[in-house]
């Protein structure tokens, strides 16, 4: 009989083990449902995340062996000046692209969401670019912007204004390649406001308007508190993405001219697939994540819930 | 195959070579035979001159030659445009001479550099590639390229007297030979007969002569420039705009780096004052500061420097329409006692090879021997034979129209400055000088600013290794 209950005692030992792990509430019991996402996240995402963390501390072309440098790469940042620069410019870029490419697909939203004639005519043509690549949007503008035979310069001139050498001069060039963004991304954000909108109830309008409320009152106390979740997203996505820059950069611009367009994304490029910088490369791509990051919570914090 | 086509189109609009309507008609054209081209791959076998595809792409940009043949090498380049269908015809031309060699031929990679080095690093490298000379150092001190020997060199027939000795001097890395040289190109001055003689100008043979032209043509009202600096727009400048900087630069007796390569030393009273002369005929001959190409192709430019590649497009009427009015002479110089020009060249290196393949190795120094000997052919895309015989031939030439242009670029071979080999960051330094030179034409920074921010940032490249 002991030798009995000394045998069973083990057993009942692995199946609370067991329970815990792999029972109805295991831990390990969603591994399996998850598993094909999370082995190509894992390994497409993770993995190389945390490589250009590790590699961010050697120098590294990729041919030669590894060599480390501890801090190195993160402590010549500071005087970097060309590293300063595409920060400043990817700061500019953000500063103006950002509000432009978040306003005006609000404001857009707003339009379409109101019984106008041609809405959906309008809800089309706004959409329309987003379906068009990177590449094919840039190209587009390059012309529009050209300087002798461009549209843009073509109606400044009408309007009597003075024409730009967009792309060829400072700061210009990164104003140029920010309306592209926005024309390119607006309808984006507008579908997304668009659907916020439809959350928004009726009667709220309804009991504000028989309380004498004007439309500038109605979108700032009902609409604007009311889509705040959708403006959180949109806000936090199209500033990722402005600090992200780089297809637009690549076609427009190519970080020109004399660098005035050279933003971090295309700053990193250079580094680490012109120059094959992999260290100091990933080390910049470190610092604009923590940048990211940083800003990503500010806005979170900005629009959190006020009750 | 459209695709990689329009790969290179986009770059030549990127780089202002390519007008819009050029580039749409060659885009849709493109696209509609994009059927056809996908078909033509499929049976295998595809000619430069016997593809079923019309114009736009004359030459593909991708041509795998002899499919029967036992040795096969691939040959890549990052020639493009014009250049690119003459390699691709010499190619062709090879193929048929050499049937038991084939050649998988691809020209116009965008991203030569980093496609090379991934190349190298994957195992995957081409059995040639066609290089800038002063891309040795990069490639060599990072083993992405194998020596080549004085015996292997002469059993292929390769000898270093049938070649112009001071491009011979640019093809090694720390004393070891590293390339074969397939051409030369330089700078020269193109100009704008009709422009000047409207005006009672003689053709500018110093640089005060290209001041006098500038301010007697330039006419702001009517976008008439008396002289564009070689600035590609939408930021193509960055490494290319350095060759131009250099021209300038040795013809004021300045230095790029110093005696062993370990710092800038062009940050000197020489250095500001041929800076400044850039600047200044800038000011006076491009003050709105224009883009370059479009306008000179129209014939609203008087004198602008540009290198033998270019012949091609101006002196085609239905690329540039002033193609008649446009003509080129030997580049102005500041002191013509004391003449200099920047100039490079396209070499041909072995990248290692993972499997070391005898047989494909001599079939590749066969190739190059083959492709040096017949680079008159080559010279018709607007470069300068590197090897002696080919060039004689280029002078002896009377009837072919781009020929007798790349004739003028010749003589400029005996003062021709080159970019150093040896110094393996040298494609890190060159966008850095490029772009500050660019920005102090463009007023976005001094010219004493200029060369000090470039200085350091060289520096602490070349510090960095």
């Amino acid at each position: 009989m002991s030798t009995a209950s000394q045998v069973a005692q083990p057993v009942r030992y692995r199946r609370k083990t067991l329970t815990w792990l792999t029972g109805e509430q295991g831990i390990l019991r969603p591994i399996p449902f998850v598993a094909p996402w999370l082995i190509l996240f894992g390994y497409f995402l993770l993995y190389p995340i945390g490589y250009g963390f590790y590699i961010s501390f050697y120098k590294w072309n990729l041919l030669t062996p590894k060599q480390y440098v501890g801090l190195m790469n993160y402590r010549r940042l500071l005087d970097d000046t060309l590293f300063q620069k595409s920060l400043h410019n990817t700061l500019f870029f953000v500063a103006v692209c950002a509000p432009l490419a978040i306003i005006l697909p609000l404001l857009l939203a707003v339009l379409i969401d109101s019984p106008v004639l041609g809405r959906t005519f309008f809800r089309s043509a706004f959409t329309t670019p987003l379906m068009m690549s990177v590449t094919t949007v840039s190209l587009l503008w390059v012309w529009f912007l050209n300087p002798v035979f461009g549209l843009v310069n073509h109606y400044l001139d009408l309007l009597g204004l003075p024409q730009q050498h967009w792309l060829n001069q400072s700061p210009w060039s990164l104003v140029a390649v920010a309306l592209a963004t926005v024309w390119w991304t607006t309808g984006f954000n507008m579908v997304i406001f668009l659907a916020g909108l439809q959350e928004v109830p009726e009667d709220l309008y309804d009991a504000a308007k028989v309380d004498g409320a004007g439309v500038w009152s109605l979108f700032w106390n009902i609409t604007l508190p009311t889509i705040r979740a959708t403006l959180l997203f949109v806000s936090a996505t199209t500033i990722i993405a402005s600090f992200r820059v780089f297809g637009q950069i690549y076609v427009m611009t190519g970080g020109g001219p004399a660098d005035a367009s050279r933003t971090i994304g295309y700053h990193i490029y250079i580094t680490g697939f012109q120059n094959f910088r992999m260290g100091s490369a990933s080390a910049v791509a470190w610092v604009l994540f923590l940048l990211v990051a940083v800003f990503t919570l500010i806005q979170f914090w900005l629009l959190r819930e006020q009750d | 195959m459209p695709a990689k086509y329009l790969q290179g189109a986009l770059e030549s609009v990127r780089v202002g070579q390519m007008s819009r309507r050029e580039f749409i008609k060659r885009a849709t054209a493109s696209g509609v035979t994009a059927g056809a081209a996908y078909g033509m791959l499929r049976t295998g076998s595809v000619y430069a001159q016997d593809t079923p595809t019309p114009a736009p792409t004359q030459t593909p940009i991708a041509i795998s030659s002899n499919e029967s043949a036992k040795v096969r090498i691939q040959y890549w380049t990052i020639l493009s445009g014009p250049d690119g269908d003459e390699m691709s015809a010499l190619v062709q031309k090879f193929s048929d001479e050499n049937p038991d060699i084939g050649v998988d031929s691809l020209q116009g990679l965008l991203d030569f550099v980093p496609k090379l080095q991934a190349a190298g690093i994957s195992g995957t490298a081409p059995d040639v590639a066609l290089l800038r000379s002063y891309y040795i150092g990069a490639f060599a001190s990072k083993g992405v390229l194998s020596p080549l020997t004085a015996d292997e060199l002469a059993a292929a027939g390769i000898k270093q007297e049938d070649w112009d000795p001071t491009v011979w001097g640019f093809t090694t890395f720390e004393d070891q030979q590293y390339t074969v040289p397939l051409d030369i190109h330089c700078f020269a001055q193109f100009y704008n007969k009709k422009l000047l003689s409207a005006k009672s100008l003689e053709v500018p043979k110093t640089l005060d002569d290209v001041k006098a032209v500038a301010q007697a043509t330039t006419d702001q009202a009517n976008q008439i420039c008396g002289y564009q600096n070689w600035i590609a727009p939408n930021g193509g400048a960055g490494e290319n705009f350095g060759w131009l900087w250099w021209t300038f630069q040795a013809q004021f007796g300045g230095q790029f780096l110093n005696e062993d390569n370990s710092k800038a030393a062009f940050n000197t009273p020489e250095g500001a004052a041929a800076l400044q002369a850039m600047v200044d005929l800038e000011t006076v001959g491009n003050p709105d500061h224009l883009l370059y190409f479009d306008l000179q192709r129209n014939g609203q430019v008087a004198v602008w420097p540009d290198g033998p590649w270019i012949i091609t497009p101006m002196t085609n009427t239905e690329e540039a329409p002033a193609a008649n009015d446009i003509a080129v002479s030997p580049i102005f110089q500041k002191d013509p006692n004391a003449p200099a020009v920047w100039a490079q060249s396209h070499q041909f290196s072995l990248p290692k090879q993972s499997d070391n393949d005898e047989e494909r190795r001599a079939a590749s120094l066969k190739f190059i021997e083959w492709m040096t000997a017949h680079s008159v052919d080559w010279a018709k895309a607007g470069q300068i034979p590197a090897r002696n015989s080919a060039r004689d031939e280029v002078v002896a030439n009377t009837d072919n129209p781009v020929l007798q242009d790349v004739k003028v670029f010749i003589p400029e071979l005996a003062y021709a400055k080159f970019w150093p080999t040896d110094v393996p960051t040298m494609l890190e330094i060159g966008p850095r000088i490029g772009n500050h030179a660019v920005g102090a034409i463009l007023g976005q920074e001094s010219v004493e600013d200029a060369l000090k921010n470039a200085e350091q940032e060289i520096n602490d490249i070349i510090a960095n290794g």
